[in-house]
């Protein structure tokens, strides 16, 4: 990460402007490594642990992540933080942000499945229904899309029945 | 060009995330 992903340009720039960033080595005593990490344990490293500005965890993750991936991951997070705010249109913004301009990577279809719970705040059933195809249609081997196989026909059939015209 | 400017306490950290609305990326890493 430290060689090849945090000096990346779009990397530096996107991180100065939308987070706060505070590293540690794991390997030196730190006097706030503990109350950084919480409850959680450092088994592998790079690890990633992204908190809202009142500690609670957002998304952790371990491993390397190139800078597409990165990126795609860090809009991942701030549509989730938007989301534990209620700002359910910024969060869509953030998470459809993520899969639409870096589609292959990793995140992308993670993103479209809080894109979609953040559709069900907005707008019902019918618009989470609508994006769960989408995202089982644009990623149908990912853990995302079995995710989200759940829709039975009784509902289909009375979402179509909702449907003005 | 931008570089990542590291905080290096996590209290001021936190209080900078908080008052700027900005998530906190904590980073753990080893030099291996």
């Amino acid at each position: 990460m430290g060689t090849v992903t945090y000096p990346n340009a779009q990397v530096a720039d996107f991180v100065s402007e939308h987070f706060v960033a505070i590293k540690f080595n794991v390997k030196e005593p730190h006097p706030d490594f503990k109350e950084a990490l919480g409850r959680g344990k450092v088994l592998w490293a790079p690890l990633l642990v992204f908190l809202d500005g009142r500690g609670s965890e957002l998304r952790r993750y371990v491993g390397f992540l190139p800078p597409d991936e990165f990126l795609a991951e860090l809009r991942l997070v701030l549509g989730l933080s938007e989301m534990t705010h209620a700002n359910f249109e910024a969060a869509l913004r953030w998470l459809e942000g993520a899969a639409e301009l870096f589609p292959a990577a990793s995140a992308a279809p993670e993103a479209l499945f809080w894109a979609a719970a953040a559709g069900y705040r907005l707008k019902g059933l019918a618009e989470v229904v609508r994006r769960w195809d989408d995202l089982r249609a644009r990623y149908p081997e990912s853990t995302w899309a079995r995710r989200v196989d759940v829709v039975p026909d009784e509902v289909r059939a009375k979402i179509a029945a909702e449907q003005p015209g | 060009m931008t570089e990542i400017q590291w905080r290096d306490r996590f209290q001021p950290a936190m209080e900078e995330a908080r008052e700027a609305r900005r998530p906190l990326l904590l980073y753990f890493w080893t030099p291996e």
